[in-house]
């Protein structure tokens, strides 16, 4: 009796170490904490609600690769936290559905001045907030000051308020700052004042980015605002009801929402790290859609159109993945290599055998479904003999061409190369049939990928990178990379490289500050000419990318710069 | 034996920082999140304010030393990419993982002993062969393969499990020790026990094959060597009956070996946690690190490894522990 309880003990030690073991838990966790207390928002610690799952048609379960960071619009740039963003925060515009012009949100309407500097916004009325505080001119212009003003009380930081410094240039006190103050002019209306004209503002003001926070949720939660620890306050059609970290975010209906309510009841978002599991997640109708973010490869898109229970959502495209030429590298300042590049490459090969049903050859920086496009431009043909012939003038010129061209590959999918190794191979042997010895290096990504493009003119000749628009203006495609100087592009960090080309770079400025429509779009057009015929570097691919969706989802509105999901109906 | 354990115990604190500088000096060395926080293309400007502000432009050694003395006040940071205290995101997805790892750690110890033993008592049969190939196959599965062709499997053409996430949705469950088993054990919550243990199934079955194999090939050998011995043949001899010769007198001292190798397989069930977690959705330890390495958020890959590093720590200095009860001539000085 007693070697039996023996070996019943000697198994119960086996199962018990490891929970020994975990059970310690580390001095870490026990620590006492510095940190501000939890709050007691319903986020984290709240118990499991009642979301009905799948059979209830009113919940919509919608999976996305990584979990939100915050869900404080002011200091996001990630695509998982801006979708979630986009369904409880509203500003000033919004973008149409299915398009990127600007809208009228929380402002019913406005008036510029004749310069363009005065803008007047006129607030709707009877908005509150998901707190019951009242949206108004004072709440307007909290947001904006906590955005704009390094100083206020509730701005985190140059560092995290990443998307003010981008759109508008600087924060307050510096010279290139677009905004130059902000009124209120009663309690209803109120007033941007600019220091330069920007045409893009309307849009600018519909990014998720610049939509406003209930002031007294931000003051009474301070640094945990909108963090997992606390809670978002603001004012759109669904609020936040629970927020399992890595796990799920629930939203649910706002029943107080000014404007039309939504028929879903609730969103989830799911994280679904895995893209193959997510598709089988899909399929196996645990979930109702999958983000565009997925990028399914030709494969998966394939099974998913064969599927009579999945429907494929092309949304429109809106996005460049480019051949980046670093000019910083004397022998691409030569025109005639950049030309041998540029007729060396076979796009439409590239289209043909990595994604044919969702992408298209791209010959501009930006997609030409937005508007200064230039259609006129026709492509530099695949020439691999005329390729060649530029290449000799080039040497006949005294250009040295390095022996390795070290040709910088991204190592993970973005939604602009869902491919990105495959492409670099493509593209490499391209370059080899010249005569370009081209070596890939694939450097982890984002960093030190891309620091050492944007700070390190030496490291790569040529790179893989691209970009999605943000307002939908083409402001946002071409001034941020031939505004000026740009270590990509044309100088290494450190003094070295050429100047960036002044012709493109006063056109795009000028651009943005020019009120006539049609004058803007002219210029627009000039821009992508100049580019191309300097062959700046080589607009490769527009991915359109498709949102995965279970056959009883009906109303989605394939949008440019975001999903869409408020006006989605569950059947 | 009291001495060993605190010799073994101060060994601890060069270990920890050995790990935890090894791995700052390796990331730095590698980028900084820079670049995960302002996106495709940062103006060198951004780039050198959000160092700044984050103090990445100190020395090394200033940039550890500020993270032993916050360590030291007991403040473990807030994570740069969700801006939440590291603390409360430890005290979620640390159970999750242990969660996890315990589940596979239970079902690798109660297939793979059983299995040993009827495979080492009946050497060279039908049943050792049996287990000796799953075994091979089992320790050559990349967890990853398996992992999707038991979701495609049992998650959508059998349809027996959930493929993805930690519990169901329509489930309500009060949190206490975030063990969701646990908890609903304690509350005595029917359906949410039964949708955890649903959901962790597949998660579980994947991670366990590893160690399982593991187990049952050392369970296997050892009792083989062990049944061997001339106490085992006096007691077949003095007609013990052999389902008492191989449960009472061989499997107690074939187990030393099994503890090391359970011990040891702890280690790789947390590094196997991290693809498990992310094919099945685990919201874990593993994918909280991985994700955090990949963005360069100090804070947490700091105390992520400093955890994962205890454990180790602990598990070893347990198994060591452990080799003394079982085998009374092992001793500690």
């Amino acid at each position: 009796m007693k070697r039996n309880l023996n070996v019943l003990l000697s198994l119960l030690v086996l199962a018990s170490l490891v929970l020994a073991a975990c059970g310690t838990t580390p001095a870490a966790t026990q620590a006492p904490a510095t940190q501000a207390p939890m709050t007691e928002a319903p986020a984290t610690e709240a118990p499991m609600t009642e979301a009905p799952v799948g059979t209830d048609t009113s919940t919509l379960i919608f999976a996305q690769a990584a979990d939100a960071g915050t869900l404080d619009p002011a200091i996001e740039s990630s695509a998982n936290s801006l979708q979630v963003i986009y369904h409880i925060y509203e500003g000033l515009t919004d973008f149409e559905p299915g398009s990127t012009t600007p809208i009228p949100r929380l402002a019913t309407s406005w008036e510029a001045s004749e310069d363009g500097l005065e803008w007047t916004f006129h607030l709707r009325e009877g908005v509150t907030f998901h707190d019951g505080t009242p949206f108004n001119a004072d709440a307007v212009v909290f947001n904006f000051e906590r955005w704009w003003d390094t100083d206020h009380p509730y701005n985190l930081g140059a560092d995290q308020f990443i998307y003010w410094d981008y759109m508008f240039q600087g924060f307050k006190g510096s010279e290139n700052s677009v905004l130059a103050g902000i009124e209120k002019v009663d309690d209803m209306t109120v007033k941007l004042i600019l220091s330069k004209p920007n045409a893009s503002l309307l849009n600018t003001l519909a990014m998720e980015n610049f939509r406003f926070a209930s002031p007294a949720a931000i003051e009474e939660q301070g640094e945990d605002y909108a963090t997992a620890s606390g809670m978002p306050v603001a004012t759109g059609p669904f609020k936040l009801e629970e927020w399992v970290k890595e796990d799920h975010i629930t939203l649910v209906r706002n029943e107080d929402y000014w404007g039309e309510k939504p028929t879903l009841e609730r969103i989830t978002y799911r994280v679904i790290p895995d893209s193959s599991a997510a598709f089988l997640a899909l399929q196996a109708g645990e979930i109702d859609m999958l983000t565009e973010w997925a990028s399914p490869g030709p494969d998966q898109l394939a099974q998913a159109e064969a599927d009579p229970n999945i429907q494929v959502l092309y949304n429109p495209s809106f996005n460049v993945g480019y051949l980046g030429l670093n000019q910083a590298k004397e022998w691409l300042q030569n025109i005639n290599v950049r030309l041998a590049i540029a007729h060396a490459i076979d796009k439409e090969g590239i289209v043909a055998a990595l994604n044919p049903d969702n992408s298209e050859a791209a010959k501009e920086f930006q997609p030409p479904s937005l508007w200064g496009f230039n259609e006129s431009i026709e492509d530099y043909p695949y020439d691999p003999t005329l390729a060649a012939e530029y290449l000799q003038t080039a040497i006949g010129e005294g250009v040295q061409i390095p022996d390795s061209v070290i040709f910088y590959v991204m190592p993970t999918p973005r939604i602009y190369f869902p491919q990105p190794q495959q492409l670099g191979e493509l593209i490499q042997a391209q370059l080899a049939e010249i005569g370009l010895n081209v070596e890939i290096q694939s450097p982890a990504w984002p960093d030190p990928y891309l620091a050492d493009l944007q700070e390190d003119g030496t490291k790569a000749d040529i790179f893989l990178l691209g970009w999605g628009g943000d307002n939908g203006d083409p402001d946002n495609f071409l001034c941020v990379f031939f505004c000026g100087a740009d270590t990509q592009f044309n100088n290494d960090g450190a003094g070295g490289g050429v100047a960036p080309d002044e012709e493109i770079a006063q056109l795009l400025r000028d651009a943005v500050a020019e009120t006539d429509f049609d004058t803007r779009q002219t210029m627009y057009e000039q821009a992508n000419q100049l580019l191309h015929d300097r062959v700046i570097s080589v607009p490769l691919l527009h991915i359109t990318a498709p949102t995965l969706a279970r056959s009883n989802i009906e109303g989605y509105v394939p949008s440019p710069v975001r999903e869409v999901l408020t006006y989605i109906v569950k059947k | 034996m009291i001495q060993y354990v605190i010799r073994r115990l101060l060994l601890v604190f060069p270990v920890i920082i050995g790990v935890t500088f090894l791995t700052f000096a390796m990331l730095l060395a590698t980028g900084d999140p820079t670049s995960a926080m302002a996106g495709e293309h940062a103006s060198p400007a951004l780039r050198a304010a959000i160092r700044e502000e984050l103090g990445l432009d100190d020395p090394l050694l200033v940039q550890y030393g500020r993270f032993v003395w916050r360590l030291l006040q007991g403040d473990l940071g807030r994570s740069i990419m969700t801006r939440s205290p590291v603390q409360s995101e430890l005290k979620l997805f640390f159970p999750a993982t242990i969660e996890l790892a315990l589940a596979a750690m239970f079902l690798a110890i109660l297939v793979g002993i059983p299995l040993g033993i009827l495979a080492g008592s009946r050497h060279n049969s039908f049943i050792d062969l049996g287990t000796t190939f799953g075994a091979l196959i089992g320790v050559s599965m990349p967890i990853f393969w398996l992992g999707l062709m038991l979701l495609w499997l049992f998650g959508l053409k059998l349809n027996w499990f959930p493929t993805t996430g930690r519990i169901g949705a329509d489930v309500q469950l009060q949190t206490i020790t975030n063990l969701y088993i646990v908890d609903s054990i304690i509350t005595g919550n029917i359906p949410a026990l039964t949708s955890a243990l649903r959901y962790i199934t597949l998660p579980a079955l994947a991670l366990a094959t590893i160690p399982t194999a593991f187990i049952a090939r050392m369970t296997r050998s050892a009792m083989i060597d062990i049944l061997g011995m001339d106490y085992i043949r006096t007691a077949r001899a003095k007609g013990l009956v052999e389902r008492l010769v191989v449960t009472k007198h061989a499997f107690k001292n074939a187990l030393l070996p099994v503890v090391t190798v359970v011990g040891l397989q702890t280690g790789s069930l947390l590094a196997g946690a991290i693809l498990t977690e992310t094919i099945f959705a685990w919201p874990g330890m593993g994918r909280w690190i991985v994700n955090a390495i990949v963005a360069r958020n100090f804070p947490v890959v700091q105390i992520g490894v400093l955890v994962f590093a205890l454990i180790f720590i602990a598990v070893n200095l347990l198994v060591d522990i452990s080799y003394g009860w079982l085998d009374p001539r092992v001793r500690y000085d």
